[in-house]
């Protein structure tokens, strides 16, 4: 049984943690659940991820004295997700050699939602993630995207509608 | 925010991420740190690296290449570059690999390649509008990036195509800038000074060619390309996206005759009954005053069939909180109001193709309204989204303007 509250990024109401450790245990799951969705690889959203952890782990005194470390990490993994083909060579070098096997991950017949989201295009899928995975208000996904909010939110009313349109189809086809 | 009672994809996403968590393995803190003091020492040793080859190269230039700059060339006398010491790249999503660094006589490694300056023919008229560059452009570990435009070399083959013994070698180029993606085989040689020397183009993506999936050696000399008819023309730069159901392939065969390569035989004209293209325009929205207080208004979509199948879409339009559609279309409904917002949803039936359909929607609204987003409206392909491969033609603008 998984545990959806600790599966959530933004959960506790407390500030952020500030030793490393606990940071990473955290919001490693949340994040990668995210950049999966928006990838459509597992072991692709977890390198990224990583690699953000790794680029915060660098710079942690500084990073700790931010108001939100989460959305600077967030913004890293979204920003190496996005520049697709580059980010793969930077995270692939130091993840691959950490990873002890192939990744599993659950196959497309069991996420129709990983399907659906991958039809979307690359804003509205983005800021439908942001809001359903990181739970973050308008405001928050247009600061992070470096969107106007209007934008986000004619992207995430789009987005939903393909969404629930892609989804119903699926239902219907089966 | 998500909320199980009153938004069902709320409850998608809530299941998605029970569906996927198990399978998240981090690599932990404590690997994390490890990694950190790892690529420090790296990058010590590559600022040394670096050192050593600026001494060397006053080596290398002196060496000369013996090339005929118009055809294919004679013998290279120097060795392969040296590459990078990196056993891992990248050459495109789903494409990790370990290049060789070995190629047959003439031929250039693989490796060698991913690290080199290719200088590329103008892209088709598409494509370089979009970005795609020519002319010399330095690849590194496989690709290379500027601004939205990204190149990346998946997959090289060698094959001695004019017969002299030392093998040629061909690489399989893709440029990506934001959706547009363009594909093409290029012929390659070792050039004069150490560098690659680009002898031409064996294909490149076009209307008959809409995917080029892979690149192979045949017999005597010949290059060998699979094309596929996918309806988005770019799913062959992502394998794990290919859906089979929708495509079919072939093996194009392709040899030199001493002035260009020239495909042997004719290809299979395989009409994709997925292929489509929608196009959709619309008119602003322009709301008056009336006699009793209120406004009114109308606005136009036209949704075009480009393509060479039917399809049924639905186009979404956005426009204020407060309006109301008068007599609606069939097919036509409202959203609920949100955010200073409401959508109109108009479902189309399967368009024929080169057929033109138009909706006019009548809008009523009792007061006058700032804008507080950016209408618009949104054409969506009910099939799966895979073909109606250019989304560029899929929004249509919307102004809201209220006259007195």
């Amino acid at each position: 049984m998984v545990d959806l509250h600790h599966a959530r990024e933004v959960d506790t109401g407390q500030p952020p943690d500030l030793d490393f450790d606990g940071f990473y245990a955290a919001h490693f799951q949340s994040l990668t659940i995210q950049l999966y969705a928006y990838t459509g690889d597992l072991a692709d959203a977890q390198d990224v991820v990583q690699e953000a952890f790794l680029r915060a782990l660098a710079r942690w005194d500084r990073l700790t004295t931010l108001d939100d470390p989460l959305a600077w990490v967030r913004r890293v993994a979204w920003n190496l997700a996005t520049s697709q083909w580059r980010r793969a060579r930077t995270a692939a070098l130091f993840l691959r050699r950490h990873r002890p096997e192939d990744t599993p991950a659950p196959g497309p017949d069991r996420v129709a939602l990983a399907e659906a989201l991958a039809t979307l295009p690359a804003q509205q899928r983005r800021v439908v993630i942001l809001h359903y995975l990181a739970d973050l208000p308008v405001r928050d996904i247009a600061a992070q995207i470096g969107a106007p909010e209007g934008s986000v939110k004619a992207w995430l009313s789009r987005g939903r509608t393909a969404l629930a349109a892609r989804l119903s189809e699926k239902e219907d086809g089966r | 925010m998500t909320n199980l009672d009153h938004d069902p994809l709320a409850a998608a996403f809530d299941d998605f991420r029970g569906r996927v968590a198990p399978f998240v393995k981090p690599a932990g803190a404590d690997r994390t740190r490890e990694a950190m003091r790892t690529r420090t020492r790296r990058r010590g040793l590559a600022a040394a690296a670096l050192t050593v080859l600026v001494i060397a190269i006053p080596l290398t230039v002196q060496a000369v290449w013996r090339t005929d700059p118009h055809g294919l060339p004679a013998a290279p006398v120097l060795p392969d570059p040296r590459v990078s010491a990196s056993t891992h790249y990248f050459v495109g999503p789903g494409q990790n690999s370990r290049p060789s660094r070995t190629a047959p006589e003439g031929g250039i490694a693989e490796a060698t390649l991913y690290s080199s300056v290719i200088d590329l023919p103008a892209w088709p008229e598409q494509s370089s509008r979009a970005g795609c560059p020519a002319g010399p452009v330095e690849f590194q570990d496989g690709d290379t990036q500027n601004g939205r435009v990204t190149l990346w070399i998946a997959g090289v083959v060698h094959a001695d195509a004019d017969r002299d013994g030392r093998a040629e070698t061909f690489a399989r180029i893709f440029c990506m800038s934001d959706n547009d993606i363009a594909s093409r085989i290029l012929a390659l040689t070792n050039g004069s000074g150490g560098g690659v020397r680009t002898v031409g183009t064996v294909i490149e993506q076009a209307a008959d060619a809409v995917a080029i999936c892979g690149i192979r050696a045949g017999t005597d000399g010949a290059i060998q390309v699979e094309i596929a008819d996918f309806p988005m023309a770019w799913r062959c730069a992502e394998r794990q996206l290919a859906n089979e159901r929708y495509i079919s392939r072939q093996w194009l065969t392709f040899t030199w005759n001493g002035s260009s390569f020239v495909q042997q035989g004719e290809a299979d004209r395989t009409v994709n009954p997925y292929a489509s293209d929608l196009k959709l325009t619309g008119t602003d929205l322009v709301m008056t005053r009336q006699a009793n207080g209120r406004w009114t208004g109308s606005m136009t979509l036209t949704v075009r069939n480009l393509g060479a199948s039917k399809i049924p879409y639905r186009t979404q339009s956005i426009i204020m909180a407060g309006m109301k559609l008068i007599d609606p279309p069939p097919g036509c409904t409202m959203g609920k109001p949100q955010a200073g917002m409401v959508d109109v949803f108009c479902t189309g039936a399967e368009l024929a193709a080169g057929g033109t359909r138009t909706l006019t929607l009548n809008i009523d609204t009792p007061k006058r309204a700032r804008l507080t987003f950016v209408p618009s409206t949104e054409l969506l392909p009910l099939n799966n989204g895979y073909n109606d491969p250019d989304e560029s033609n899929n929004n249509a603008p919307l102004a809201i303007e209220f006259r007195d």
